[in-house]
């Protein structure tokens, strides 16, 4: 049967990936930002799982499981994101990460 | 005729989850880069199933798509009244030419490391339901890391909540 | 997969003998649900209750891995493949000096927590569950042998600090700090796993051990393992505040919990040293980029990982040094300084050679980092016996210390005088032993760079410690630092000087502990 083959899916999270460093570092609202890291989150993900298809040895399902543990992770990641997002718009009515800059002066 | 098929099916969902991608990075409001993403995770999400992995597709639908692209979008909801959202949220559209750049670059880069490789590559095995394999590695395997997120849960879910109470305590002192 | 009798004790073989080796672990994991618990029932429980059980069990784990000191190396969980063993955790004297090492600065920063007025409210539990489940997820990126350990370590901690960082909630400068630091920490640690997830499909395993193995057995994958490996980089560069990922370390340091700021600069830049190194050291000293593979080069042309170290300690150095100079906030000074000696001791990491062999360049590395541990902490320690009673962070306000405080004065000006490393301190020992261990490794150009950036760095420590013994204040009235934090500075002071005239035992001590 023919196939698509490993290459063509590494392709893919390759692109996500640099879409979503793209996304990151032109990006200047926080929300927007976190969205790019998830396209970089998806990308390595899907990394994982094609190799654990395609060349992780049989019966072992290590990628999914770090797939997995990356899922999780970023939930958690978005939560905390979006509690501390929440306390600065707050504080300063900005969601503009490089507005928050009164550390600077 | 069913070969055929599951390649098209490949390409359907590469070109989605991509072009969402890259539309997340050109759209200008980001309610729109919201559901663009939606759309990009939910064609990584089909990948998965097409790559034989059931029990992540349907995570990756739940937790991702279900959980935190629903809290992206109360975050916006909740930060409407920013300025930020309404006028263009780049300085200008060099910018954007700038992320296009680097995200072109990179990928090429990626793409000629990815290439040069001579991936091991094997012959998938059909694809076989892995929630129960998924469910003992977890369980035996991986124990330790599944107890370990338990506890780091814990700690975020505690953490984010006291972070995002609303001078309660004030109102009460 | 099905379990048979026969696995199933396989696994609980495994788990078993774990277990003794993860005590510390478990009882800081008790610890944080108990933190966390805490603040529930109905009577308020007074302020210091949370900081003293913090308190216990950091100093129970610390007490259980020196009595039960690692010998040599013993493998945790994982799982059996054929009758390999692939950890998931290992417990070896690296991994305990790094693990003691962490347990220690938290119990340093305590009492600092403990004091610090704007954590001495209500309910501040969470902080020193934040605090305690930061040290846990440190251990655990002490001790990982596997991608999957690494990757949970390094979020486990990261996302503790997040919460720690952003906790005055109403504060403007800790909020955005905690912005930052989370928005930035969550790129690095996706860069990180893209990395990650390429060395797993290069190695077809997440264990550390089978990565040696592939880089010896295929060569013409190293340019796709040496990309990987950079992209990994980048997410322990962001722990550690080193180049290129340094540029979150000035706006979090400001605006974090003084006593967290303290915390991240030891602990945290530790830990990321420790799971570098070990990723690292899987490598072994061949792993080389080599260009053979593309036209028009000889034989034989590339870098390796010693140079990629390299370069990012010159430009750590060099940033945090060059942008010190202008800083006029003492926590921005500080946090300069602090990328500027992760640019030192990756000078360090740059010579490791693994094996026996290595145990001289592992004795100068730790040796600094057990230096670089008093003086940072003992400094960031004045600072906060200061903030707390002047309420001011600016260089200005220590103007006049020396008559002021002097005990506070003398001990911050041992501190400063070794973070520049001139004699009689521990920090001129400690670099004078890096830079002849980087100077046998063949790297002079990156002593010469050291060299320079000393000289550079000389500017800033001592505009300070003239504003503190030449300048007069305006203010000469200093409020009586307790006998209790005299004790606490000097014993993190007194040790500096001491390692500087009787270095030898330690520096001796201090080689058993290489990988």
């Amino acid at each position: 049967m023919p196939d698509v083959g490993l290459k063509a899916y590494l392709m893919v999270a390759a692109a996500l990936f640099s879409l979503g460093m793209g996304v990151v570092i032109t990006r200047r609202n926080a929300i927007a930002v976190l969205c790019g890291v998830e396209l970089i989150l998806n990308g390595a993900a899907l990394n994982f799982v094609a190799f654990n298809r395609y060349s992780a040895p049989a019966g072992r399902l290590d990628g999914q499981i770090f797939t997995i543990f990356i899922i999780i992770l970023a939930a958690a990641e978005a939560a905390i994101a979006l509690a501390i997002l929440l306390n600065v718009f707050s504080i300063t009515d900005s969601v503009l990460i490089d507005e928050a800059d009164s550390l600077k002066e | 005729m069913n070969i055929d098929f599951e390649i098209i099916v490949f390409y359907a969902l590469a070109a989605t989850g991509v072009v969402s991608g890259a539309m997340v990075l050109i759209a200008r409001d980001v309610v729109r880069v919201a559901f663009w993403l939606l759309s990009s995770l939910s064609a990584v999400a089909g990948l998965y199933l097409h790559l034989g992995a059931d029990f992540l597709g349907l995570t990756q639908v739940l937790v991702y798509i279900g959980g935190i692209l629903v809290l992206i979008l109360f975050g916006i909801m909740m930060t409407q009244r920013d300025p930020g959202l309404v006028k263009l949220e780049r300085k200008s559209t060099r910018s954007m030419a700038t992320g296009v750049g680097v995200s072109l670059v990179l990928f090429l880069v990626l793409a000629s490391v990815i290439n040069s490789v001579g991936w091991a590559s094997r012959r998938p095995a059909s694809a076989t339901p892995t929630t129960q394999d998924l469910g003992t590695a977890l369980l035996t395997d991986y124990v330790l890391p599944f107890e370990l997120i338990s506890v780091l849960l814990l700690v975020v879910l505690c953490g984010a909540a006291y972070l995002a109470r609303r001078r309660v305590e004030q109102s009460h002192a | 997969m099905q379990l048979t009798g026969d696995r199933l004790s396989q696994i609980q073989d495994l788990l078993e003998r774990g277990m003794l080796g993860f005590v510390p672990e478990i009882i800081l994991s008790l610890a944080v649900i108990a933190l966390l618990l805490c603040d529930l029932g109905r009577r308020r429980i007074r302020p210091a209750v949370p900081g003293w059980i913090a308190g216990l069990a950091l100093g129970l784990a610390a007490l259980w891995i020196v009595v039960n000191f690692p010998a040599g190396t013993s493998p945790l969980f994982g799982w059996l493949e054929g009758s390999v063993h692939k950890p998931l955790l290992v417990n070896d004297p690296f991994a305990a000096f790094f693990k003691l090492f962490v347990l220690a600065a938290s119990l340093v920063v305590l009492p600092m927590c403990m004091q610090s007025p704007l954590l001495n409210k209500r309910s501040t539990s969470e902080f020193y569950a934040l605090l305690v489940a930061a040290s846990l997820g440190m251990l655990i990126m002490a001790s990982s042998a596997n991608l999957l350990m690494i990757y949970l370590g390094i979020e486990f901690a990261s996302m503790a600090s997040y919460l720690a960082v952003g906790y005055f909630k109403q504060d403007r400068r800790s909020s955005e700090a905690g912005l930052k630091y989370v928005i930035y920490g969550s790129v690095a640690s996706g860069i990180m796993i893209f990395g990650l997830s390429l060395v797993y499909g290069l190695t077809g395993s997440l264990a550390l051990d089978d990565l040696a193995s592939t880089v010896t057995a295929s060569g013409m994958n190293a340019t796709a393992l040496a990309v990987a490996s950079i992209l990994v980089f980048a997410g322990f560069a962001y722990k550690m505040a080193a180049f290129p990922m340094h540029f979150w370390c000035p706006d979090v340091y400001e605006g974090a919990p003084l006593p967290f700021t303290a915390y991240l600069s030891v602990a945290s830049k530790a830990a990321g040293f420790a799971v570098c190194i070990r990723f690292l050291m899987a490598f072994g000293p061949e792993f080389r980029i080599r260009f053979t593979d593309y036209a028009g080069l000889p034989d034989g042309a590339g870098f390796g990982w010693k140079e990629i170290i390299a370069a990012a300690s010159a430009l750590s150095m060099s940033a945090g040094n060059l942008a010190a100079l202008k800083q006029e906030n003492i926590r921005r000074m500080l946090a300069y300084s602090s990328i500027a000696h992760a640019g030192y001791l990756l000078m360090g990491v740059a010579v490791l050679k693994p094996d026996d062999a290595g145990s001289e360049q592992f004795g100068a590395l730790l040796f600094y980092f057990i230096v670089y541990f008093l003086m940072n902490l003992g400094a960031f320690f004045v600072v906060h016996l200061v903030t707390v009673r002047t309420g001011e962070e600016t260089i200005e306000s220590y103007k006049g210390l020396g008559r002021r405080a002097p005990f506070l004065a003398v001990a911050l000006t041992t501190c400063l005088v070794s973070l520049l490393g001139i004699p009689p301190t521990g920090g001129f020992i400690g670099k004078l032993h890096l830079l002849s261990e980087v100077v046998e490794g063949g790297l002079i150009w990156l002593a010469v760079v050291a060299g320079i950036n000393t000289a550079i760095s000389a500017y800033f420590y001592f505009k300070l410690i003239k504003a503190i013994h030449l300048d007069k204040a305006k203010d000469e009235s200093f409020p009586a630092v307790a006998i209790s934090n005299r004790l606490l500075v000097a014993a993190l002071v007194a040790p500096l000087l001491i390692l500087g005239i009787f270095f030898a035992p330690v520096s001796e001590w201090t080689k058993g502990f290489g990988l």
